[in-house]
């Protein structure tokens, strides 16, 4: 996901100032590793949305878009493209 | 309708104990759903409300509620098929997927968390209460439904602040029109509530419970000691919201189940720990102090910013972080907001009223007037207080009164004669504060009587000033507030006029505050016949008043136990409706 490095930035930077968590690499398995827990992902969603505008309500969420910092880039990107067509 | 709410989650402190043996006790409290209660709303108005604790007699008691429900029925003559429904104050369905990212809380989900436990417990104790009418709210407007549809007002701004509901610290609502709109949610790894808690741990005290303790504690200490810790701790934003990084320390299942980590933070750059028996010195007033001013401007932050921007002045609140007396009391003298109305039962236990309200308001059966003071507890009849007399015959004598205004006037005479009396009568409170059903009198004009109450039954910390209670036609008599305002609920804390802080030293805080009571011939009449009468005999229409209960115990419910407290205490004299009891001599 070359094209999407500025936005793993973004991302890397929001997972250390927002959620105090330093991500060694943005493949690294968030959920394996136990980086992210049920509240870290609750507060991650919340930045997400007021960041990036994606809305995404907890119960129909799916967790393997959550796995790795270059999932939820992916997914971000998916639902801006989303709300640009909408 | 008819519905049931209940609090509690009863399978949380075993599940702790199963995967966590060996912590400190104090640290199984660092879990979810303590206060299990039992509420039931009738067209939508509350009929009777009780504590678990209350009938099984193990303070905080997260158990299903059981007895607080079988009371619940008896007060309004009816049986469990009757109830159309029953709602829970917790809903962690729409973060079932949260849960499952980790084994540990997969487990926590399935056992303790989902809807499939609840059933489980409803199966058990009420078989014949079909799947189908058990609802669950989500915790938070539970509580807040608790709040704005017992507040008397069409419209409110409404603020749940407490440790964590099922993933949320505090929750903003915008109350109109009989329905809540979600403002705005603070993640729980940002709970102002949590970290109140957690320093309460560090100075040697009970993780959610005696956090008023520490408020207490406050009063004594000095504030800007560690105004430069807590000011980094808990970050205030320009958008109303805060942010508390050191509640993100914590990595690890086990780092985050006990805050490890911040728990290690607060020891390297706050103070060391406190043992439970260690001192108190001014190290622990001082953080206490300073803890307290934090949480004092981080309400002032959070209600403030949403009252502005909502352009809303009445202020409807509850959950655990509203039970603190001393910011609500700063709140209130802010000028954010004209009026400001918390719940009495903050706490989890109201839960089990909001979720009931909550479900009523669906169907439109919300009246919402001021909640009464809430004595929504069980009653108990002179023929079973005649019974509990005939138990303890050998031990004690009685004297019958013929009327309320004979035994206030006597009771009157015991307190002005510097007396300590327990004052039994009518339903029990719901809520943590005993509000002349339950409670423990004496002048507060005397010096000595806040350490001679504490040795004959509180047993308290020395430092924890007690209540007043005083009639609305005083309450500016005595206290920095405006003729007739209506505090009825114990719930905040004011100034006592400067002039009359040395003559009442058993309920003038070292900062020449209190934690008062007013009282009303229309809210509380019976309580307010007493205060009359002492009025009479001391010249102040005021009392000292504190929950009859002993440490470490539920307050009171039956005659039994009022009787059984007496005779195990040093309490002076009891009265049972009409009755004076004292103990025989031997």
């Amino acid at each position: 996901m070359v094209g999407n490095s500025v936005l793993h930035q973004k991302l890397t930077a929001l997972f250390a100032s927002n959620l105090n968590l330093d991500v060694p690499s943005v493949e690294t398995d968030l959920i394996g590793t136990g980086l992210l827990d049920s509240l870290a992902l609750v507060e991650l969603l919340a930045q997400l949305e007021e960041t990036f505008g994606v809305s995404i309500s907890t119960d129909d969420l799916e967790l393997d878009n959550f796995r790795s910092i270059a999932s939820i880039a992916e997914f971000v990107v998916q639902h801006e493209a989303v709300n640009a067509a909408a | 309708m008819k519905i049931l709410g209940i609090s509690g989650l009863e399978g949380s402190v075993p599940f702790k104990q199963s995967h966590w043996p060996g912590l400190d006790e104090r640290e199984y409290r660092i879990s979810q759903g303590h206060d299990s209660a039992a509420a039931l709303i009738i067209d939508g108005e509350v009929i009777a409300a009780a504590e678990e604790e209350r009938f099984n007699r193990r303070k905080h008691s997260a158990e299903f509620p059981i007895g607080a429900i079988n009371y619940c029925l008896a007060e309004a003559g009816i049986t469990i098929d009757q109830i159309d429904e029953l709602a829970h104050g917790f809903d962690y369905a729409p973060y079932q997927k949260l849960f499952s990212l980790d084994p540990i809380s997969a487990q926590l989900y399935r056992e303790v968390f989902s809807k499939e436990a609840l059933l489980a417990l409803v199966e058990r104790d009420l078989p014949r209460f079909s799947a189908e009418r058990v609802h669950r709210v989500n915790h938070h407007l539970a509580h807040a439904a608790s709040a704005c549809f017992t507040s008397g007002w069409d419209e409110c701004l409404t603020v749940v602040i407490d440790g964590m509901g099922e993933v949320h610290s505090v929750s903003v609502y915008h109350a109109h029109d009989g329905k809540l709109d979600k403002v705005h949610q603070l993640s729980a790894q940002d709970s102002i509530g949590i970290l109140y808690s957690l320093v309460t741990l560090h100075l040697g005290f009970d993780f959610n419970a005696d956090e008023y303790k520490i408020m207490g504690l406050a009063p004594y200490g000095d504030a800007e000691r560690f105004r430069s810790f807590f000011d980094e701790a808990v970050q205030l934003r320009p958008d109303g919201t805060i942010h508390i990084p050191m509640l993100r320390l914590n990595q690890t299942r086990d780092e985050r189940e006990n805050y490890l980590r911040t728990r290690q933070h607060l020891t390297e750059h706050l103070i060391k720990e406190r043992r439970p028996e260690e001192e108190v010195t001014d190290l622990h007033r001082d953080v206490a102090a300073s803890l307290q001013a934090c949480l004092d401007r981080t309400m002032e932050h959070i209600c403030g910013h949403f009252g502005r921007k909502l352009g809303l002045r009445k202020l409807a609140m509850a959950g655990g972080v509203a039970l603190n007396c001393t910011a609500n009391g700063k709140l209130l003298r802010s000028g954010l907001f004209d009026d400001i109305y918390v719940q009495p039962a903050a706490g989890d236990d109201g839960t089990a009223v909001g979720a009931a309200l909550y479900r009523a308001s669906l169907n439109g059966e919300i009246a919402n007037r001021r909640s009464p003071v809430p004595f929504y507890g069980p009653a108990h009849s002179m023929a079973e207080i005649d019974v509990a007399l005939e138990q303890f015959a050998d031990r004690v004598a009685v004297t019958r009164f013929a009327s309320l205004e004979e035994t206030c006037t006597e009771a009157a005479r015991l307190i002005a004669a510097g007396r300590v009396i327990a004052w039994y009568r009518g339903r029990m409170e719901f809520g943590p504060r005993a509000l002349g059903h339950r409670s423990i009198l004496a002048d507060p004009g005397h010096p000595e009587m806040r350490d001679r109450i504490n040795a004959m039954v509180k047993m308290r910390e020395a430092f924890r000033p007690f209540a007043p209670a005083v009639t609305l036609e005083e309450v500016d008599r005595w206290f920095d507030l405006a003729p007739q305002t209506a505090l009825p609920y114990m719930i905040m804390i004011v100034n006592v006029r400067e002039a009359h802080r040395a003559q009442l030293p058993a309920i003038t805080h070292v900062d020449g505050s209190a934690r008062v009571q007013t009282v009303s011939a229309a809210d509380n009449s019976e309580f307010h016949t007493l205060l009359r009468a002492v009025g009479k005999t001391t010249g102040r229409e005021m009392v000292l008043n504190t929950s009859f209960n002993v440490k470490g115990q539920p307050i009171v419910n039956t005659p039994q136990e009022a009787l059984d407290t007496f005779l195990s205490t040093g309490i002076e004299y009891l009265f049972l409706e009409n009755v004076l009891v004292q103990r025989r001599n031997r």
